[in-house]
């Protein structure tokens, strides 16, 4: 079974555990020693079954790995018996974060009716590559005010919730897109930067989400209607985040799109 | 047919200050005026008008009025070669203002987020004694953004033309005229008299814009193919008839297949 790994110059971060890198291009590491009663979190060679999860993972270096053996899995998180590195995924880097960032923001403010103008310019302030940090804080500080004061005036409002959770959700976004000209692309990428895609990425689907049923008339359980849509949305999103990466999943495992 | 008619206080026509005979009885209509020979819109005849060029039309009276004989139409104008007043409606302020913040509740409420500044001033509209030194400061605000918006719409049409794009800007421009409007709505305070041309104009700009954001929102929303300009056109028909249900509601009139009739006494 091919996963994912996320080490720190071929070793894990959290154990230290130096594992055998591939001696050549293409051919895989050798295998772990052989560990008894693997358990996630305690004993085994973990690996992740899903990219997602390395978002908060510690580790900067993506690596497609293979676990045989006995197994024990907890969520996305399975622990092998035994494990090889099969080929580093060259394309998880600060730059793949930032660009894939950038697309979801993109993504969710072409779903709104309006232009919200600073937003945008934040925006397009984020793909020019620039860094100035006090033009930056001028931009995301009048965000922030608008944003402010209307959490300050917005409660006890009459609401369609699902317009107040699209503004909330757009606004959080915003406020996170303000980290990106920060994510310099030739540094390794830190637990920050992958938080910051994370974030960026589920405000992205809660906007689209939100602002899809603000248009629809929902019958039934506003929860259901959300899960429902969220898993429209969704694979959109993963199927972007995967295409840059390079990698494919087949069935119960993942390879790499060469 | 029965239309309407927009007289001066004590039934004198605002353009060509010509005394229509008032009914003499609450509840009867009054006297035919002179027939008029070769009627023509804007030229000779006894002009009515339907509801949708009520905003657009001079006077503050509004009458229920019966036209005969020959007549010639021009949109929602019909010059008559004989008419009469039938009966009195309210037409206030308050009616209006009210009407002008249910046309932008409508169109705020169609967007699928809120305009948190536009939102604040439609509040200040429904409140009875405002801050006028903080609606002052809101009405700037969203004039700033709208500023900000308009240079940036220019600089990003020179990137980007997609219909997506325009269909975008233009709800963005229409809904930041609304708010641009708004603030003069909030400042309409005494409610009980008849409403004067600026009120009315205020009204009309908040009608026509709170009806394009709507047409721009769900075109935006259901990616129209084709011709955009015949598809706003449909949707501009489907809306447009609402609003004016709702301005009809307001003033207490319905349309009947000859005209119109008062449905509040």
């Amino acid at each position: 079974m091919k996963m994912f790994k996320l080490l720190e110059g071929g070793r894990s971060p959290l154990t230290g555990y130096q594992w055998p890198l591939p001696a050549r291009d293409g051919e895989p590491g050798e295998w772990t020693p052989p560990v008894s009663c693997v358990r996630v979190g305690a004993n085994g060679y973990h690996l992740l079954a899903s990219w997602e999860e390395t978002f908060d993972e510690y580790g900067h270096d993506l690596w497609l790995a293979e676990g045989k053996g006995n197994y024990d899995q907890h969520r996305s998180r399975v622990a092998f018996e035994q494990a090889r590195l099969v080929q580093r995924i060259d394309s998880f880097n600060t730059g793949t974060l930032r660009d894939y960032a950038i697309w979801c923001a993109k993504m969710a403010l072409s779903e709104l009716p309006i232009y919200l103008s600073k937003i945008e310019v934040l925006l397009e302030y984020c793909e020019s590559g620039d860094y100035n940090k006090y033009h930056l804080e001028q931009l995301t500080n009048a965000i922030d005010n608008d944003w402010t004061s209307f959490r300050t005036w917005q409660a006890s409002k009459r609401w369609n919730r699902f317009q107040y959770y699209a503004t909330e959700a757009i606004y959080t976004l915003a406020k996170n897109l303000g980290h990106v000209p920060e994510m310099m692309r030739e540094q390794p990428v830190t637990l920050l930067d992958k938080a910051i895609c994370r974030r960026i990425r589920n405000n992205s689907i809660d906007a689209i989400v939100s602002a899809r049923l603000a248009n629809a008339h929902i019958d039934d359980s506003i929860s259901a209607a959300m899960h429902c849509e969220c898993e429209r949305v969704e694979p959109v999103f993963a199927s972007e985040f995967e295409k840059r990466l390079g990698v494919r999943r087949c069935s119960d495992s993942w390879e790499v799109i060469e | 047919m029965k239309l309407f008619k927009l007289l001066d206080a004590g039934g004198a026509s605002p353009c060509f200050g010509y005394q229509w005979p008032l009914p003499e009885r609450e509840g009867e209509p009054g006297e035919w005026t002179p027939k008029i020979m070769r009627v023509g819109v804007f030229e000779r005849g006894y002009h009515l008008v339907s509801l949708e060029e009520l905003l657009d039309t001079d006077g503050c009276d509004l009458w229920l009025a019966e036209g005969r004989g020959r007549r010639e139409c021009d949109g929602g104008i019909v010059a008559f070669e004989q008419a009469r007043l039938l009966r009195r409606i309210e037409f206030t302020a308050g009616m209006l203002k009210s009407y002008a913040v249910w046309c932008a509740r409508t169109a705020l409420d169609e967007l699928s987020l809120c305009v948190p500044k536009i939102e604040m001033l439609l509040e200040y509209c429904g409140e009875h004694q405002s801050d006028r030194l903080h609606l002052e400061q809101l009405a700037e605000a969203v004039k700033d953004d709208y500023i900000a918006f308009a240079s940036f719409d220019q600089w990003r049409a020179y990137k980007c033309m997609s219909e997506q794009y325009r269909l975008r800007s233009y709800v963005t421009e229409h809904i930041y005229l609304l708010g641009t409007v708004l603030s003069e709505v909030a400042e309409m305070a005494e409610l009980d008299r008849p409403p004067d041309a600026r009120e009315k104009m205020v009204c009309r700009h908040i009608h026509h814009y709170a009806v394009a954001v709507m047409v721009g929102a769900r075109l935006s929303a259901a990616f129209p193919e084709g011709n955009i300009s015949d598809a706003m056109r449909a949707e501009r028909d489907r809306i447009e008839p609402c609003f004016l249900a709702e301005l009809g509601k307001r003033l207490g009139v319905k349309r009947r297949r000859d005209g119109w009739e008062v449905s509040r006494t």
